[in-house]
């Protein structure tokens, strides 16, 4: 497994403001994300935190400000760059894994890989490795609807890290867990991003799973309500 | 009922005037229709016209022909009743379209408190009313496309401008008998919905189908050579059980299908790279599915096999003006008959990958998100329309040949004709397949471009 810092570059974004037609979700929000640190964006429904996720990771074009990856301006970003971006340097975790369900577990996660032009056998044994560390040995071979939920936000977990990402987004990883499920998932999820150097911006709306990260950023009604480090989970 | 009768059809027509995101399958299922009814009226007004030329004194200008009349009616109700199998094949993927969100639609309604027989009468109004604005629109272009059948002649004689026009009562039977497919393949791809969501995708791993639906097939091939061989076609009893057989013969074909996509698709699926990799698994998953897209142009692949050695004169005798002009029109109904299948097909193909584009939405936002390019998706369908269309006419057109040896006469020269009409109906049902699965790009690209605001 890698375990150095991919790179350590800051994600900053700068006076983003985003609507969806007269609906105001991202009002002049500012944010500095240090290399490597793992950091929850709160908020009730409503509140712009995965629109924020969007722009942050270049999924959504803010109508006004920037954001940048140490020196690359994300947002200024044509989409066919934005997508290689994305492909190459962020790593995704979405809410329900959204795994390929034709694939078994070790051709999902090896697929940022295959798509990035590594050979299919070094593609499949980089994602067996993968598996195997996140506690998944043997079940490489099984489809989504094969492994628990849990199981499967593991591989979604391994899919997101494989590549070796400067920048994993994780979109209400345990939304769809048990309250147990959920603990575990955040637990390999913060653990395993900070062994490969990457930095991990979470949703969610749920404090225990924010109390997984070093810092808090609070969205309420389109802007940064709150920011603040969460000691106990310093890296 | 009440409830299904007032909601369906607002419902219906409020999703096809959206005509964005779902909505593009009602129209999608309203085009289907219309495709289907305009072809099954326009074949249906040909052996008409052939009927009306048998039946009719002075309708057939050359008496001559009056001895083979009954031999046209008979071809053509054979063509007629050999288009039934891929007009079933597009009423049933109109039926299926979008069926994922069809079952999450109707789960909502059941969960609010609709009995599953209201939602089973809901899904049949809102078909018939697809359904129907499909026949009004078919019988629209039937009617505008007549004069263009003016061009072709059979029997000596040009076709005339009324001559294909069906009689209002036959019309009104064309149209009862689609509107009861429409209905059935409602139905019928209901019941596939609430077991399975479409069939597509399931989760867990998909057995494989076993290797001996090869061998029922290879016996049924050699038992009809054998059988073919050792019988006179010239009694009635048997030339029937040969076209029993023959038809036995070319429904075995679904039978093997699969499998062979199976085989073929797996060592994709074991050394492919993203794209093939993905269709390779897709066609594995529901072979079966993959197949069912493409049975359709199996047929037409079987009839073109048939017909390769199909003799430029009938007797052999090049100054009988007849029989050359016989077989003329035996050939021009051939490609007629293919023609229309190939549109049906495509129209099929078009409409299958467009629910798919649909049903896979969730995964491809995912793999967008994650950056995957949208060429990776083009790739991907092309893939899933093209294997299973090589493999398909691969094992069709052969098939088809090698059974053409039992009826065909001596060849003294090549058979230009039938090799033309092959290799057309092979390029052309490529090239709408393609067409059809590349139509679809813009779907694809609105399903991901649509930018909706998630409950953040």
């Amino acid at each position: 497994m890698n375990t150095t810092t991919p790179s350590g570059r800051a994600l900053s974004a700068r006076n983003l403001s985003k609507s969806y037609g007269t609906v105001r979700a991202l009002a002049d929000v500012g944010l500095d994300i240090p290399g490597g640190q793992a950091v929850a964006i709160m908020g009730p429904s409503g509140s712009g935190k995965s629109t924020l996720l969007h722009c942050l990771s270049g999924i959504l074009v803010p109508d006004t400000g920037t954001v940048t990856l140490g020196t690359e301006p994300v947002s200024a970003l044509r989409d066919k760059q934005r997508s290689l971006l994305r492909r190459k340097r962020f790593g995704f975790v979405f809410q329900d894994g959204q795994l390929l369900p034709e694939l078994p577990a070790r051709e999902n996660v090896a697929l940022p890989l295959l798509l990035g032009g590594r050979s299919r056998d070094e593609a499949l044994a980089s994602a067996d490795q993968w598996l195997g560390k996140l506690g998944l040995a043997g079940m490489e071979g099984r489809r989504p609807g094969e492994l628990s939920g849990g199981q499967a936000q593991r591989v979604a977990i391994a899919r997101a890290l494989v590549h070796g990402p400067e920048v994993v987004f994780a979109d209400e990883p345990t939304g769809a867990l048990d309250q147990a499920t959920g603990h575990e998932v955040m637990q390999v999820l913060t653990t395993t991003a900070a062994m490969a150097g990457s930095t991990l911006v979470v949703v969610t709306h749920d404090e225990e799973v924010a109390g997984w990260c070093q810092r808090l950023v609070e969205i309420r009604d389109a802007i940064v309500h709150d920011d603040q480090l969460l000691a106990r989970n310093s890296r | 009922m009440s409830v299904a009768v007032n909601l369906a059809p607002r419902l219906a027509i409020e999703r096809i005037r959206a005509t964005r995101g779902a909505g593009v399958l009602d129209a999608m299922a309203v085009l289907a229709f219309t495709v289907s009814s305009w072809l099954a009226l326009t074949v249906a007004g040909g052996t008409w016209m052939f009927y009306r030329r048998w039946s009719d004194e002075g309708a057939l200008v050359d008496p001559t022909w009056a001895d083979v009349a009954p031999a046209y009616v008979a071809l053509a109700g054979f063509a007629s009743a050999l288009l039934v199998v891929p007009l079933l094949g597009l009423g049933g993927a109109a039926a299926r379209l979008g069926a994922r969100g069809r079952a999450r639609r109707l789960a909502s309604l059941r969960l609010i408190g609709m009995t599953s027989g209201e939602v089973v009468r809901m899904s049949v109004i809102e078909t018939l009313v697809q359904a129907t604005a499909g026949v009004i629109l078919g019988s629209l272009l039937y009617v505008m496309s007549l004069p263009l059948w003016q061009l072709a002649q059979f029997q000596m004689q040009h076709i005339g401008a009324g001559e294909m026009l069906l009689p209002w009562w036959l019309w009104l039977g064309v149209v009862a008998v689609l509107l009861v497919l429409a209905v059935a393949s409602t139905v019928m791809g209901l019941r596939r919905v609430t077991i399975s969501p479409l069939g597509v995708a399931r989760d867990q791993s998909p057995k494989g189908l076993r290797a001996r639906r090869v061998v029922a097939v290879a016996l049924l091939v050699s038992g009809f050579l054998i059988y073919s061989r050792y019988t006179d076609m010239a009694t009635l009893v048997g030339l029937v059980s040969i076209v029993a057989f023959l038809a036995l013969v070319i429904a075995s074909v679904n039978l093997v299908g699969p499998w062979l996509l199976q085989l073929v698709a797996r060592p994709s699926a074991r050394t492919a790279r993203v794209p093939r990799l993905l269709a390779a698994r897709r066609i594995l998953d529901d072979p079966r599915g993959a197949w069912r897209n493409v049975s359709s142009v199996s047929l037409l692949g079987f009839i073109a096999g048939f017909v390769v050695t199909m003799p430029v004169t009938s007797t052999g005798a090049p100054s009988d003006a007849y029989s050359d002009s016989f077989v003329l029109d035996i050939q021009t109904g051939v490609a007629i008959t293919l023609a229309v299948g190939l549109v049906l097909a495509a129209t099929s193909t078009l409409i299958t990958q467009a629910s798919q584009v649909f049903d896979r939405a969730p995964e491809s936002i995912a793999l967008d998100r994650m950056g995957v390019p949208a060429s990776v998706h083009v790739s991907v369908r092309r893939s899933m329309v093209l294997v299973p269309l090589a493999v398909s006419l691969g094992t069709s057109v052969p098939l088809g040949f090698l059974l053409s040896t039992v009826t065909a006469t001596e060849m003294d020269s090549f058979p230009v004709v039938g090799v033309t009409m092959l290799v057309g109906t092979v390029l052309l049902g490529f090239l709408l397949s393609l067409g059809a699965a590349e139509a679809c790009r813009p779907l694809q690209a609105g399903v991901l471009g649509e930018q909706r605001r998630r409950n953040d």
